[in-house]
């Protein structure tokens, strides 16, 4: 992007010779507020559109009908919910700690929001492109566990510090299997930066490059890492620290309004950037059919793949929320410790001594690839 | 082994009930979209699955048709939260038929001057119903009742005028010796 | 070496929690998520049945014995018409017996249909609670059709019953059945078989037969602890001893514990089965003729008492009446499971954790009307 930017920069001094005498950092800083603004607006488009997909699919899943009221098949009712919760009284508990509980809200908002900001949604289509993409994404996405807790911590109610030390302990732990899956994933992509991740997985009908498809333990490592990722995010079988049957509604009893908005905003953002990590990782991210990163309308076609892989995952996630019912806290450590971890490691290592044996053949070593 | 066959069992369940509700996910809802679907019709236009319309025999308001009753009381006395008020006075002597498919005749000669149901105690047991010996207290279909006010939910079935009008021919019935068949006749003719 | 300590809280669950089924209160004492002692604090929808039986006549206390278990109103009617019918000598025609039984187990099917989905939805899985509610709205539908009611039916009376079934009634009855029995499996599938659901419940408190009948418990949950004891069976009434059924018991199903929250459950699952064969052996052998014996308009038992016990969905239900020759009851005195499950909570929670105490309520299938009265 920052080739676009220089050229943008250089017309816009042409035309305009006055902005010439600004410094450089006033057009990148204008140029990161324009990026922030329309990535937020469409998370925001995405998380309230997924509240509406969620509610209608639960709704068919349960051979009811779901929301239908509010514009054509109900489409507009996550704004009338959005307006709804804005106008009502924002509660603060009388012994809550009242910094804190404003404040957790956005902690937990911020390390969701965060990780869009380098996500490839197509070759030349991002806000940023790090070289270190999936350690920001890791690192950022771990803000949330700090807001839970503090949430959970500060709304001075019990079932709350319940919700919230449950999921300390469940993000904490979750992390290990997930960090040891997207290391399988960067061993196959040899890059840490999303972009080279997905360049990595060019191939033959811009499918079986992927990197799932590049070793079985590749395969097994992608599960490894969804499941890790829906348990990071709070998702049934994995939601304890809300889990609405044990403890009211964990770590957010106590917020209402738009704060309470804020935590669900989190949720449903979390939805696509499970699906688009674990899309970027191992299912090609923009590669597939027709995507040429190299012509505006092969980014284009990428793209759409980006976003419908993505989407695909987020179907999976609450086809998944409305069947399965809930772990208890020690058997999800039991799970993670006992069998995820165990499992994540020798995928880590089967797929260095595959590429050892196979090097870049692709399709599981049967198709030659690249070069 | 278990360890493996413990993982077996979770994928395999796993996936067993995912495709359960997928199933469920490829067909029709069953909700009748209440307002809109018109439940009291038999047919319930614009809804084609497999739920009932709202049935013959529904146990919806009580109401009563007050030109049969002939204030027995049963119904007062049976009801278990004593919802229904009847007050009467001595008439001329009259039949009337059973609202019932039998309709069997019932000699009359009290005439209900207030009869009030508090459909906010009702609690729809239908015990009244069956001891009614003229049918004249039943059920409808209808059970649309929110009230803005506790009181509106006592229904009268019986208007001050006529409860009047029934005094007056009581008293002037009182002041007769003798009760005519006439006079009921007209009883009945003014009804109608 | 000692375990790490940390200080017991307080914690108030209910009356209104989520997965109390209806306003019950425990009062925790917890070590972080394990449970030290659970209080149950009733009396939150106590209602004084017993003393309003006392004051209204014995037809006109019947729907009062719907609101007893609201989600099995027949089995409860047919409990107080029993009880009056035994002590006032009463004898109930045949039709009125297969109409009884046909609704008696129409009725146990919904309840333990709402039962097994609510505790797959304590289990955090919501959808099963729905397609159970999906299944039971059909048998809604037949209620509505022969008594008008859905849920509050008053539908038994003293001596017999207050409908006669509509026409094709019956036919629409066996319509169902076809259409549930395969349900059955459907829902298995959904949760039953389900490994994370097996997990949560198969280990979780077990109740010994000894520890089971030292506190009472009946019904499925004394079942579940591998006593075959039915009413049914046991104590036959109504026409029972002439249909073929069996009684099922937790032997502890999937390498769980005998009498685990697991098998209870397990035994709703399995009398859902026995109930349809209940229902179809009636459908085909109902009889033509009256509905209603002849029963004095006031009803007025000679003095005398009596004890009369049925098998409702959530176990033993029975009535001890008093007359004193009057039209209202002397005294009477209501026994309900869920009540004496209700006492077995304490002992058995300790130890486990807060969500396995979700597991133990909805396991023993308490609900709130049952308890307080």
């Amino acid at each position: 992007m920052k080739e676009l930017l220089d050229q943008l920069i250089a017309l816009a001094v042409e035309k305009v010779p006055l902005l010439g005498q600004a410094p450089d950092w006033v057009f990148y800083l204008l140029w990161m507020l324009v990026a922030g603004a329309a990535l937020l607006v469409y998370a925001s488009l995405i998380a309230g559109i997924t509240s509406w997909v969620e509610r209608r699919i639960a709704g068919r899943m349960q051979a009811r009908i779901g929301p239908n009221r509010v514009g054509p098949r109900g489409f507009f009712q996550w704004i009338a919910d959005g307006l709804k919760s804005l106008f009502k009284e924002d509660v603060t508990p009388a012994n809550a700690d009242k910094p804190l509980f404003r404040l957790a809200p956005y902690l937990v908002f911020t390390g969701m929001f965060g990780a869009w900001a380098v996500l490839p949604y197509s070759a030349r289509l991002y806000a940023a492109d790090l070289n270190v993409g999936i350690l920001y994404v890791m690192a950022i996405t771990s803000l949330v566990v700090i807001g839970i807790l503090m949430g959970g911590w500060a709304s001075g109610n019990k079932w709350g510090l319940f919700g919230a030390l449950r999921s300390s302990a469940q993000i904490v732990s979750y992390e290990v299997p997930a960090g040891l899956a997207i290391a399988t994933a960067v061993a196959l992509s040899g890059s840490l930066s999303l972009q080279e991740m997905v360049r990595a997985q060019a191939g033959p009908l811009g499918i079986l490059g992927w990197n799932i498809f590049k070793s079985p333990f590749a395969l097994v490592a992608f599960f490894v890492y969804f499941i890790a990722a829906v348990a990071e995010g709070n998702r049934t079988p994995f939601d304890l620290p809300e889990a609405e049957s044990e403890l009211v509604a964990g770590y957010n009893t106590e917020y209402s309004g738009m704060r309470f908005v804020f935590f669900f905003f989190a949720e449903w953002a979390n939805l696509f950037l499970i699906g688009a990590v674990s899309t970027t990782l191992f299912l090609g991210g923009w590669q597939g059919p027709l995507a040429n990163p190299d012509t505006w309308w092969g980014v284009m076609i990428g793209a759409g793949w980006f976003f419908l892989k993505a989407c695909f995952f987020v179907f999976v996630l609450i086809w998944i929320r409305w069947t399965l019912p809930r772990l208890r806290v020690d058997q999800l450590m039991a799970m993670c410790w006992k069998y995820l971890v165990p499992i994540a490691f020798v995928c880590l290592i089967g797929t260095m001594l595959w590429m050892s044996v196979f090097g870049d053949r692709a399709f599981f070593g049967l198709v030659a690839v690249g070069p | 082994m278990n360890y493996f066959r413990n993982i077996w069992e979770a994928i395999s369940s796993i996936a067993q009930g995912m495709a359960v509700t997928l199933r469920q996910f490829f067909t029709k809802p069953e909700t009748v979209q209440y307002p809109e679907v018109d439940v009291l019709n038999p047919r319930m236009p614009g809804y084609s699955g497999h739920l009932k319309p709202v049935s013959e025999r529904f146990r919806g308001f009580l109401t009563v048709d007050t030109t049969v009753c002939i204030s027995c009381n049963q119904c007062a006395h049976v009801c278990p939260v004593d919802c229904i008020l009847v007050e009467s006075e001595k008439g001329p002597k009259t039949t009337v038929n059973s609202l019932r498919p039998d309709g069997k005749e019932s000699p009359k000669t009290r005439y209900p001057v207030q009869f009030d149901i508090h459909l906010g105690r009702c609690m729809y047991c239908g015990l009244c119903t069956e001891v009614c010996p003229t049918g004249c207290i039943h059920f409808t279909r209808e059970f649309r009742g929110a009230a803005g006010e506790y009181h509106k939910l006592i229904h009268h079935f019986i208007s001050p005028e006529e409860a009047e009008r029934v005094r007056k021919l009581a008293a002037e019935e009182a002041a007769k010796p003798k009760p005519e068949k006439p006079v009921a006749t007209k009883v009945e003719a003014e009804k109608e | 070496m000692s375990p790490l300590q940390t200080d017991i809280w307080t914690l108030n669950m209910g009356p209104q929690h989520p997965s109390t089924h209806g306003v019950i209160r425990f009062v925790l004492k917890t070590d972080g998520e394990i449970i030290a002692d659970a209080d149950p604090d009733v009396g939150f929808l106590h209602r004084g049945l017993e003393k309003i039986a006392e004051l209204v006549p014995y037809p006109s206390f019947m729907p009062y014995t719907d609101r007893l278990d609201y989600l099995a109103a027949i089995n409860m009617n047919w409990a107080w018409a029993l009880s009056i019918e035994r002590l006032a000598g009463i004898e109930v025609p045949p039709r009125a017996e297969h109409l009884r039984v046909i609704t008696a187990e129409l009725n146990r099917i919904a309840s333990h249909l709402i039962s097994v989905g609510a505790l797959a939805s304590d289990m955090g899985a919501f959808t099963p609670f729905v397609h159970a509610l999906r299944d039971r709205e059909r048998i809604n539908d037949l209620f509505e059709e022969l008594c008008g009611a859905r849920l509050t039916f008053n539908y038994c009376r003293i001596g017999g019953v207050s409908l006669d079934a509509p026409p094709g009634w019956f036919d629409r009855v066996r319509g169902f059945l076809d259409y549930y029995e395969p349900m059955i499996d459907v829902f298995n599938r959904l949760i039953t078989d389900n490994k994370i659901f097996v997990e949560r419940l198969r280990r979780v408190a077990p109740v010994s037969a000894e520890m089971a009948i030292a506190y009472g418990l009946v019904g499925p949950n004394l079942r579940g602890s591998g006593v075959k004891f039915d009413l049914r069976k046991d104590e036959p009434y109504g026409i029972y001893p002439q249909l073929e059924f069996e009684v099922p018991v937790g032997r502890g199903y999937r390498d769980g514990v005998l009498g685990s929250c697991f098998d209870r459950y397990m035994v709703r699952i399995e009398e859902l089965r026995q109930s349809i064969r209940i229902i179809r052996q009636c459908l085909d052998r109902i009889p033509e003729g009256e509905i209603q014996a002849k029963v004095p308009k006031v009803l007025r038992p000679a003095k005398g008492e009596v004890y009369c016990r049925t098998e409702a969905p959530r176990g033993e239900v029975g009535f001890y009446v008093i007359s004193n020759g009057e039209k209202t009851p002397a005294r009477v005195k209501i026994r309900t499971g869920s009540w004496s499950a209700m006492s077995i909570i304490r002992e058995l929670s300790k130890g486990w954790m807060i969500a396995d105490l979700v597991a133990i309520i909805g396991s023993l299938d308490v609900i709130a009307p049952e308890v307080d009265r």
